[in-house]
């Protein structure tokens, strides 16, 4: 299938971190092998558990985070280890990240207009402070506050949760960035106002053909925003397919248990395995020790990718066993 | 009181003191819980849901604000016990799951003495009987008995919560309230969790008030749920009449959670607007402006909390509940 060309690709990107105490070295895999890619108006969801990996992820993408291996295809070109100067100036306007916490994420004394002028003018986008402020209006507006004229000299401690996060969405918008990076943006919002943040995300991908990469640990919310879903588990990802698809026929054990834990009664009578960790294993599959199904092979080798169906594949041994 | 009724609140208000004088953040909050049964509040965060969990045990302090109506915990008004005869209550017939119970934990103390700090307070001197107990209430709770010799630390968030609901449960109470005890966790833990309260509660038959903004999470291990928003009850019934709410809002929320598993999900309409300022709020039904049904009365009469009538004891706050097409919430616009 001829696809256009896809706007990020990652290709088997690890991170580790590194924890050093007095004499010994810990390490911990953020991300193992991880393949990734995201084509123009595309929506990719990630979904995990806090610890899975996926704002190590989205970090990366949005070039906060080296790989410790691994490759990042940004629009056809490999990206050095190292970006700087000119290229990560570029790169930071193209590629974008909204932030959870819109409490955090403004700086408490600067006005919004201060928040949403200050891309404008680093990137060159607007050539003046004038044009800066006209286009932070146009920006405002783009994102529903209006009338934006009573928004630009506010304060963020003026505005509610869902104002704030608006003016986050506004403000990665100032440099007309080709892929979004939206880590968890409603998941500190009330549910009244989490459509709304949701509809706004799909508008503006629709309007700018925009990229993005939505990372969260709401299925249903993947399930509404993104064309596939990715889903990840202690750095790996498990499962990956078209988010109807794959919702519709959860293959990997762990995906099946969270559909369960989100949609079955609960009813206070069964058993879900231990949430009780143990760190995941160096060679094995990273849900071997919850796993439900878990063989020998499961704890000493990583599993391959097998095929479902069309558009939907899973990383389990149990699939690649009996193919 | 009919007999069953372990908890009557009627006609409850809560003030919080600001620099501008007090404001109304709870007003004629009336509902009722029976024996053994969990009864789940919802509404967003300002909806006055917590401040409706600290009037009940009393935890609003008086230098923060003031609180009036009765809270009937069986035949004793809370709302009027002086601070001798509510010590004799809390913990015993009535305990709480603070929302943040995983940091309420003392972080210099293991599990063992924080339970026996409880224990000693109320009277019970006997150690070797107290760790007994202890071991019995950690076991309980699905954790192994070595949990008790742990720091706070040392415990991952769900074990925290699961030691919060184990001392919550230290004297029997009759009626344990919850404020949000799983919103921190993953929701994996969240569904152990919650399942773990509800076989206690089968096991033990104590009562639950239980406090989330997750409306679909209450549908899914409640036996009744209520609704709140701008510091008022919207709706009460059982969760098989929310099948079909009455009131626009919770048409509104419960359409507000995307569906999960059909191919192919549709475009939703969000709930317009924010929540009220609970400093300023719109005048008549708080929800007025925020409504697709509002109609000119609903931003100048107050609605009552009226019954609906039929055979359970579902009330609505909306004036033209009646008038409103009854759709199903899953239909789509």
């Amino acid at each position: 299938m001829n696809r256009t060309q896809a706007l990020i690709e990652l290709q088997n990107v690890s991170k580790r971190y590194r924890r050093r105490t007095a004499g010994s070295t810990r390490d911990t895999y953020a991300m193992r092998s991880v393949n990734l890619a995201i084509r123009p108006g595309e929506v990719v969801a990630l979904v995990g558990e806090s610890g899975s990996g996926k704002s190590t992820t989205g970090a990366i993408i949005a070039g906060l985070e080296k790989p410790t291996s691994g490759t990042v295809v940004f629009a056809g070109d490999t990206l050095p280890s190292r970006l700087s100067g000119d290229q990560l100036k570029d790169y930071r306007r193209r590629v974008q990240i909204i932030f959870q916490d819109p409490f955090s994420s403004l700086n408490p004394v600067h006005t919004i207009g201060y928040h949403l002028m200050r891309p404008l003018l680093i990137h060159k986008v607007a050539a003046s402070r004038a044009m800066a402020l006209q286009a932070a209006e146009g920006l405002l507006e783009a994102v529903g506050l209006q009338p934006a004229a009573n928004y630009l000299h506010k304060m963020p401690h003026q505005l509610s949760g869902g104002q704030r996060q608006r003016v986050g969405i506004a403000r990665v918008l100032a440099t007309n960035p080709e892929l979004l990076v939206a880590d968890e943006p409603t998941s500190m919002l009330d549910v009244s106002l989490r459509l709304d943040i949701m509809n706004l995300l799909l508008d503006l991908r629709d309007k700018r053909q925009l990229g993005m990469l939505y990372i969260t640990h709401d299925l249903s919310g993947a399930h509404y925003m993104a064309d596939r879903i990715m889903v990840m588990y202690r750095g790996m990802i498990v499962e990956e397919g078209l988010s109807g698809v794959l919702l519709s026929a959860p293959s990997h054990p762990y995906t099946q248990i969270l559909m369960n834990a989100l949609t079955r009664d609960i009813t206070g009578m069964e058993d879900i395995p231990s949430p009780v960790d143990t760190q995941s294993a160096e060679q094995g599959c990273s849900f071997a020790n919850r796993c439900p199904h878990r063989m020998a092979v499961c704890v000493s080798e990583l599993p391959d990718w097998a095929t479902v169906e069309e558009g939907h594949r899973v990383n389990c041994h149990l699939y690649s066993c009996s193919s | 009181m009919a007999e069953n009724t372990i908890l009557r609140v009627d006609s409850l208000w809560v003030d919080y003191y600001t620099r501008s004088g007090p404001i109304r953040v709870v007003q004629d909050v009336s509902f009722e819980i029976r024996r053994g049964e969990i009864l789940g509040l919802a509404g967003e965060s300002g909806s006055g849901k917590s401040t409706v969990a600290q009037a009940v045990t009393r935890l609003i302090r008086p230098t923060v604000g003031r609180m009036g109506g009765d809270v009937w915990l069986q035949d004793e008004n809370i709302a009027q016990l002086d601070r001798k005869a509510l010590r004799h209550i809390k913990w015993k017939k009535v305990s709480i799951v603070a929302q943040s119970a995983m940091n309420s934990l003392n972080p210099v103390l293991r599990i063992r003495s924080q339970f026996d700090d409880i224990l000693q307070s109320h009277g019970q001197r006997n150690r070797q009987k107290n760790f007994a107990r202890m071991r019995e209430l950690i076991e309980m709770v699905s954790l192994s008995a070595e949990v008790l010799d742990a720091f706070p630390h040392q415990l991952s968030g769900g074990m925290k919560q699961r030691v919060a609901i184990a001392m919550a449960l230290l004297f029997h109470p009759d009626l344990v309230i919850m404020d949000e005890p799983t919103t921190a966790l993953d929701v994996i833990v969240e569904r152990e969790i919650v399942s773990e309260i509800k076989r206690l509660q089968r096991e033990f038959g104590f009562s639950v008030l239980f406090i989330s903004h997750d409306l679909d999470l209450l549908l899914r291990m409640a036996d009744r749920v209520a609704i709140m928003y701008g510091g008022y009850l919207m709706e009460i019934g059982s969760v098989q009449e929310f099948t079909h709410p009455l009131h626009p809002y919770s048409r509104a929320l419960l359409h507000s959670f995307p569906a999960i598993g059909a191919v192919g999900a549709e475009r939703r309409r969000g709930i317009p607007g924010y929540p009220p300022d609970p400093a300023n709020p719109p005048g008549g039904c708080r929800f007025h402006p925020r409504c697709p049904h509002s109609s000119e009365r609903c931003g100048s009469d107050l609605p009552l909390w009226e019954a609906v009538g039929g055979k359970g004891d579902q009330r609505v706050r909306c004036i033209r509940w009646r008038e409103i097409p009854n759709e199903s919430h899953t239909g789509s616009d």
